[in-house]
């Protein structure tokens, strides 16, 4: 990673920290509503660790106080700190929004957290979320009991039924650089608000047995980039909230 | 399980009747429903308004509409509203609703809300009011809404309760409010208005004195005769329910009197003494100061004092409802405004009924309690007037073959004048013999309760049938006996059996009635309080006053118990054994017929309530 055109700097890890410019609100017959502030007020931020010598560590402190503002970011492959759906071709300019602290790692070897924040970037991709890959065993087809119990101080129950039981399916998903490109695409063009068709990766009943398999629409409520696991594969965690 | 839905229905048809589905708009009216019910025109019943369509996915979680509040606190500070109602809603704001009301210029500031509960497809009204706010961000439209103030029914009545309006007044309560009950409270709490514990004026020779000493006493009558001096007269059981106890020596014991003689009268009037009957004896012996010439010395002389204990206690007439009524008399709540109602504004009627002087001079429709005695024990009794529904009256001759004159009264009015504490109003009738001698006149006066209200039930210790009449003959001397008993045209009940036939409830036994020798053109003039009770062997065992000054019964003795008698008491008023000449007028005048439940209950260390609207009797 170059530092401001000049000094090449060993990212330890990173993971990126995109937040869609999306509130969400929940309606009362179980469905969801999202406001969109648009793709420009997306954030695109990533937390990165540096790991170095003392000097080098040091170095980098200097130009940290150097360049208060922002700068200029070059990545290197394998180092798309903010996302696979970045295009990384040119420098990016980029501004400190948090500061870290540098720490003795071990002898000799120092490192330092920091959260970047791309003031300006471009995208790169095709949007589709075809290749969804669940990581696990682990995920989470439910539906929801839209149930009001309340109880006397005796004892006696009370059970209203608002008949609304919306599904919520929440999961890990594992992909490559180039599968996690196009789902980020998807996310943060296509889905953002809208109710697109639920994909298809392997669960028969999403929503819960009682909804049963078949096709639904559904809302992305909430996504999250894990960034990489390894060389090879990055991951990602949604929550899908059926339309009803 | 029961579905429930909530529903929200506001009005903007004053200022336009669009329609936009899309926000749930409808002729001018927002319909909004939480859930998804699918009402489109049809699937609904109950109070909400019929055939409508109420959009779904308009309003947010549910958890975020706060609810309805009714809050009337106990209201301790007269001429407030006491607490208002609050609610509002949150609705989704992700498609700009705030613009598209801006843009269509649908204002929703004062607008008319109403919001309604939907239980099984049965829809409930369960709030109104209007909106009095509005605010919004990115996601939320929030909407406040609280009662309108102005469409409040009628304004607390502003009474409190003062010293000068009630100059015996106990001063913890000077200050306080006349009692008010909200909704159907099962007991109002009284306030004490009139409080008197001062010793009475035992001597008043030189000056007055408030202690005297006795002359005699006998602890197995328990009888006490104390010299009453320069007093004239204390009446003939005036001292009953007063209390007597010793001030000077003797133990600090204070004992009911249950009776006394009237004032004996001596020329050196120094001498007065007057006998009391007293309910209990002293723990010691008191120490008399015994007959002229007063040979007694003892410094121990135990000189006593008589305390009456009164006090008058005023309590609620009645629930806030019976103040806040549509003009079919129907009660509202305070925290739904009916739009359609323009009566809330006229406050004349509940400051009427409020007024302290209506409610210490009027006979209203609920409860009037006097106490007249309070006694140590902490016991209370009361007085409480009937409700007596209709009066009717007729003449029945018996042995009789002369022409009977009488009026049959066939509206209530026409006996209004028979229960209204007035004796200077009352209902005539005249019995005339045109041959022969009556040797028995029966005058049946009907008393009706209000079905299905009893006229006398199990909570009394006793009732008294207030009879006020005067006889005249008119043209001829007349001697007669008066009888008069008591039935029940269904049955009456006692605590352990049931009868089912004619009962004479108060039976003077033959020839012992009032007897009546009438000077032509003489008025004898009764004013009977006789006891109401249950004569199980005929006996005479009558317990009646036959007094001049209508002054009310005192003498509280605890006996038969009469319960649920209903629907009508029949009161008969039988000359017997009349001497008479022919063509004579016997005119009967009732001015007032009353009945009159008593009971007793025990105050110390507690509140004392009445029920909400007062029991008949």
């Amino acid at each position: 990673m170059t530092w401001d055109d000049s000094t090449v700097y060993t990212l330890w890890g990173f993971v990126p920290m995109t937040r869609v410019a999306v509130d969400w609100v929940k309606l009362a017959d179980g469905n969801w509503n999202g406001s969109d502030r648009g793709v420009s007020e997306d954030v695109y931020e990533a937390a990165i660790v540096f790991k170095g010598t003392e000097a080098e560590l040091s170095t980098l402190e200097t130009e940290l106080n150097t360049n208060k503002e922002n700068f200029n970011l070059t990545c290197g492959t394998g180092e798309e700190i903010f996302g696979a759906d970045v295009d990384y071709s040119g420098a990016i300019d980029v501004t400190v929004v948090d500061y870290g602290t540098i720490q003795s790692v071990n002898r000799g070897v120092y490192s330092m957290p920091l959260k970047l924040r791309a003031l300006s970037h471009s995208n790169t991709g095709s949007a589709s979320i075809s290749s969804l890959r669940l990581a696990s065993h682990r995920f989470e087809p439910n539906s929801l009991f839209d149930l009001d119990k309340s109880f006397t101080l005796d004892g006696t129950a009370t059970y209203l039924n608002g008949e609304t039981d919306p599904g919520i399916f929440h999961g890990v998903f594992k992909q490559t650089q180039t599968e996690m490109k196009a789902i980020r695409r998807y996310l943060l063009t296509t889905a953002r608000t809208a109710s697109v068709s639920f994909p298809s990766f392997g669960v028969d009943s999403p929503f819960g047995q009682r909804m049963g398999s078949g096709s639904f629409n559904c809302k992305v409520i909430s996504w999250r980039d894990m960034g990489r696991k390894n060389y090879a594969d990055w991951e990602l965690d949604i929550t899908f909230a059926r339309v009803i | 399980m029961p579905t429930i839905n909530w529903g929200v229905r506001i009005d903007l048809t004053d200022n336009n009747t669009d329609t936009n589905a899309a926000i749930g708009l409808y002729s001018g009216y927002f319909n909004w429903i939480t859930g998804r019910p699918g009402y489109a025109g049809s699937g609904y019943s109950g109070e909400a308004p019929a055939s409508q369509t109420w959009k779904q996915g308009v309003i947010t979680s549910i958890d975020k509409m706060s609810p309805a509040v009714r809050i009337i606190p106990n209201i301790e500070v007269s001429g407030d509203y006491g607490s208002l109602s609050g609610f509002s809603i949150e609705i989704d704001n992700t498609s700009l609703f705030w613009n598209t009301l801006d843009t269509n210029d649908y204002y929703m500031l004062n607008r008319d809300i109403d919001v309604y509960i939907f239980l099984d497809d049965v829809s409930y009204h369960v709030w109104g009011g209007k909106i009095s706010g509005v605010e919004f961000n990115i996601t939320s439209y929030i909407i406040n809404c609280g009662d309108d103030q102005r469409t409040v029914h009628k304004i607390i009545p502003q009474n409190t309760l003062s010293d000068t309006n009630f100059p015996d007044i106990a001063e913890k309560a000077v200050g306080s409010v006349i009692p008010i009950c909200f909704g159907n409270v099962k007991y109002a709490q009284f306030v004490p208005i009139y409080t008197d514990n001062e010793p009475l004026v035992l001597s008043n020779v030189e000056d007055a004195k408030t202690i005297a000493g006795a002359e005699s006493i006998d602890a197995s009558a328990k009888t006490l005769t104390l010299y009453t001096s320069g007093v004239d007269n204390f009446g003939a059981g005036e001292l009953k329910g007063a209390f007597v106890r010793a001030v000077v020596n003797g133990s600090n014991q204070s004992i009911e009197i249950i009776n006394n003689d009237q004032t004996s009268i001596f020329g050196d009037s120094r001498l007065n003494t007057t006998k009391l009957y007293l309910a209990s004896w002293f723990d010691s012996t008191p120490v008399v100061i015994g007959s002229s010439p007063f040979t007694n010395t003892d410094f121990d002389i135990w000189y006593f004092e008589i305390i009456r204990f009164n006090a008058t206690h005023i309590v609620s007439q009645g629930s806030i409802d019976s103040w806040i009524t549509d003009d079919s008399g129907n009660p509202v709540n305070l925290s739904y405004w009916d739009k359609d109602d323009e009566d809330y504004i006229d406050t004349s009627e509940i400051l009427k009924e409020a007024s302290l002087t209506n409610i210490k001079t009027t006979t209203h429709p609920g409860i009037r309690v006097t106490s007249k005695t309070i006694n140590l024990q902490g016991d209370l009794t009361k007085i409480f007037t009937t409700i007596i529904d209709e009066i009717r009256y007729q003449v029945i001759q018996q042995n009789n073959n002369t022409t009977q004159s009488s009026t049959f009264p066939t509206t209530p009015d026409d006996c209004e004048n028979l229960h209204d504490e007035d004796d200077t109003t009352s209902y005539n009738t005249v019995y005339r013999s045109s041959a022969g001698t009556p040797t028995q006149i029966t005058f049946a006066i009907e008393l009706k309760c209000k079905v299905p209200e009893p006229l006398l039930n199990a909570n009394y210790e006793n009732a008294y049938l207030l009879l006020d009449f005067a006889i005249t003959s008119v043209q001829a001397t007349t001697s007669f006996s008066i009888n008069y008993s008591l039935l029940a045209n269904d049955y009456m009940q006692r605590e352990t059996s049931t009868i089912k036939q004619k009962v004479d409830w108060f039976d003077d036994a033959a020839g012992t009635g009032l007897d009546a020798n009438l000077s032509a053109g003489v008025e004898r003039e009764y004013d009977l309080i006789p006891r109401i009770y249950y004569n199980e062997f005929g006996a005479d065992d009558s317990d009646f006053y036959d007094k001049k000054d209508d002054v009310e019964p005192d003498n509280f003795l605890a006996n038969n118990k009469v319960i649920n008698a209903y629907p009508w008491l029949r009161l008969w008023l039988t000359l017997i054994s009349i001497t008479a000449a022919a063509n004579n007028d016997i005119t009967l005048e009732i001015k007032e017929v009353a009945l009159i439940g008593e009971k007793t209950i025990n105050v110390i260390d507690q509140n004392i309530y009445t029920k909400l609207k007062g029991e008949s009797v």
